[in-house]
């Protein structure tokens, strides 16, 4: 089961920021540079930390870190 | 006549098609009368005419109708975008004199913000009553809304566009003839700040269609994206980012609705476009080229059906919209013969009278000849044997390496062909010594250093080869969402 402190280490990664805090409700909006830029890279990191591929009608479906989390675990179940 | 305004063609597409959508955003829509009441609101509440009108942008029906509400009262609308510096909207607003601001969203935050300058500022939110749109046609001096864009010294530029600049766009760009009405579902995608989104929303509604909006904060490929899939929108204009962007997904997207794809703000490029051909059957690629200093674009390439021209790989520009007037002129301020290169010069109604307050910047990008007035674009280009026009690059991005001159654009289009997955950009910054050195940006690269070396030392002269490499996950991008190439010279150490 992938948690959201896995995540948050991948968004602290890609986001060069250390500071980035996570809960399953946070968005684009609430998450400093969190962008179209980033998000492919953050998508692109975890495709390759867990081996699976988001289609881009999921990637679009996720309205938060919690869908994201749920969505991993779901492709790695 | 009536055809050559587009605030009249809006406001007979409001009588006309009162019961239709106008705007469709975050999912909810307003028909063209719900904007028309809202636009009449907010009418009413601006007094005068030839004022300054800040408005804070946001994704919401009243940050359209407002727009709408300040040319229809003969105003300038500036946009104020809440993600930008508030030291920046401050010089902004002073150098206006804005003392009106129209918002949607909570100004407390913005008291600070504008200091002890005096503004009232118009909740958009109160309740609807019976107002009338004003009857006011402004005068084709006055200016209709000014871009603020980067300055060199620092300092926000204002490219002022009159209500005649408008309308010769409006008459110019309706001659290149899409086949678009009242049944169509078109794209703003746009920071409004940014001035190709005047197009994406005043067109539309010129003819009646429908307009559907990206939120400001949404990560905008997916939403665009969404947009263009599931409300089948049948015109779309987009930076090519967007698509680089997409580039993995392409065989997933599949959208036989678009009639049309508007790629600008920045050089297209061939390969993917082409790779993007078989998502876009029944749409025509056109690229739409302009600075804002000559209203949004002034020149256009119908790419599809044809094979693509293209120099190092950039799309042609094609050729010029009726009413510009254009010279290529070379570092003497000759004319270049066809096919020789210069910085491309145009002339016409569609070109603003000057900066905002800033003679001498003014006086410094147009030059006299023929007695015809020329804005110089900075941009170089060439006109090939059948009068389309090449675009090379920026004149700025050409340097001089130990007195050779060195195109950025030519090294930038060999790195893209190792370096496929993300943007090249090449960045001449001076060493300690004084030296101009090259250094080579590459987006999202993992081939290793060595081969890219290695590749560009093969096709280019020796002085050309970027003499350092540097590897970043991604670029950033300026508001307009070109790659800002200031941050990254500003990281070279």
């Amino acid at each position: 089961m992938k948690t959201l402190e896995e995540i948050t280490e991948i968004f602290k990664e890609e986001l060069k920021d250390n500071s980035v805090e996570l809960t399953r409700e946070s968005t684009a909006a609430d998450v400093d540079g969190w962008d179209s830029i980033t998000n492919t890279n953050i998508v692109y990191a975890i495709e390759q930390k867990y081996s699976i591929r988001f289609k881009l009608r999921e990637i679009l479906k996720l309205k938060n870190v919690g869908d994201l989390v749920d969505t991993i675990n779901k492709k790695l179940a | 006549m009536d055809k050559d305004n587009i605030l009249r063609s809006i406001r007979e597409s409001m009588c006309k098609y009162s019961d239709k959508e106008s705007f469709i955003i975050g999912g909810d829509s307003y028909s063209y009368q719900d904007l028309s009441n809202q636009v009449a609101r907010i009418s009413c509440v601006l007094n005068g005419n030839k004022q300054c009108v800040g408005i804070i942008e946001n994704d919401d029906i009243y940050t359209y109708a407002s727009i709408l509400a300040v040319l229809f009262t003969g105003n300038t609308y500036v946009i104020l975008n809440p993600h930008n510096p508030n030291s920046r909207n401050k010089k902004i607003v002073e150098s206006t004199s804005i003392k009106t601001i129209l918002t949607s969203i909570n100004i407390d935050e913005y008291t600070g913000v504008f200091g002890d300058i005096c503004i009232s500022s118009i909740n958009l939110k109160e309740p609807e009553s019976d107002y009338e749109i004003p009857l006011f046609e402004a005068d084709k001096d006055d200016n209709a809304y000014i871009i603020f864009t980067s300055g060199s010294t620092g300092e926000p530029k204002g490219v002022p566009i009159t209500y005649g600049n408008l309308n010769s766009f409006y008459c110019a760009y309706k001659e290149l003839g899409f086949n678009l009405d009242s049944t169509d579902r078109m794209l703003q995608m746009f920071d409004l700040a940014f001035d190709v989104s005047v197009v994406s929303t005043l067109y539309p509604l010129a003819i009646g269609a429908s307009v559907y909006t990206v939120p400001l904060d949404a990560v905008k490929y997916t939403a665009v994206y969404e947009l263009l899939e599931d409300e089948e929108l049948t015109f779309a204009a987009i930076p090519p980012s967007i698509l680089s962007i997409l580039k993995p997904y392409f065989s997933e997207i599949d959208l036989p609705k678009l009639k049309y794809l508007i790629l600008t703000a920045e050089a297209s490029h061939v390969d993917i476009v082409k790779e993007f051909y078989p998502s876009i059957p029944n749409a025509e690629v056109v690229n739409l080229y302009g600075p804002s200093e000559a209203t949004i674009y002034c020149t256009s390439y119908f790419a599809t059906g044809r094979d693509i021209k293209n120099y190092n790989g950039m799309l042609s520009i094609g050729k010029a919209f009726s009413g510009i007037d254009f010279l290529i002129l070379k570092e003497d301020d000759s004319v270049a013969d066809v096919s020789e290169k210069g910085e491309f010069c145009i002339s016409g109604s569609q070109v603003m009278h000057g900066y905002w307050k800033n003679i001498e910047k003014t006086q410094e990008v147009f030059i006299q000849k023929d007695g015809k007035k020329y804005y110089r674009t900075g941009d170089v280009c060439y006109i090939d044997s059948e009068g389309d026009i090449m675009y090379c690059g920026r004149k700025d991005h050409q340097v001089q390496i130990n007195g050779f001159r060195v195109e950025l654009s030519e090294i930038e289009h060999y790195a893209k062909q190792i370096h496929k997955n993300g943007a090249s950009v090449v960045i001449p910054k001076e060493n300690s010594l004084g030296n101009l050195v090259l250094h080579l940006f590459l987006e999202n690269y993992s081939e290793g250093k060595e081969k890219i070396h290695e590749y560009l030392k093969e096709h280019l002269n020796p002085y050309m080869c970027p003499k350092e490499i540097h590897i970043l996950d991604s670029f950033p991008l300026n508001n307009s969402g070109k790659i800002d190439r200031k941050i990254l010279k500003a990281s070279i150490k």
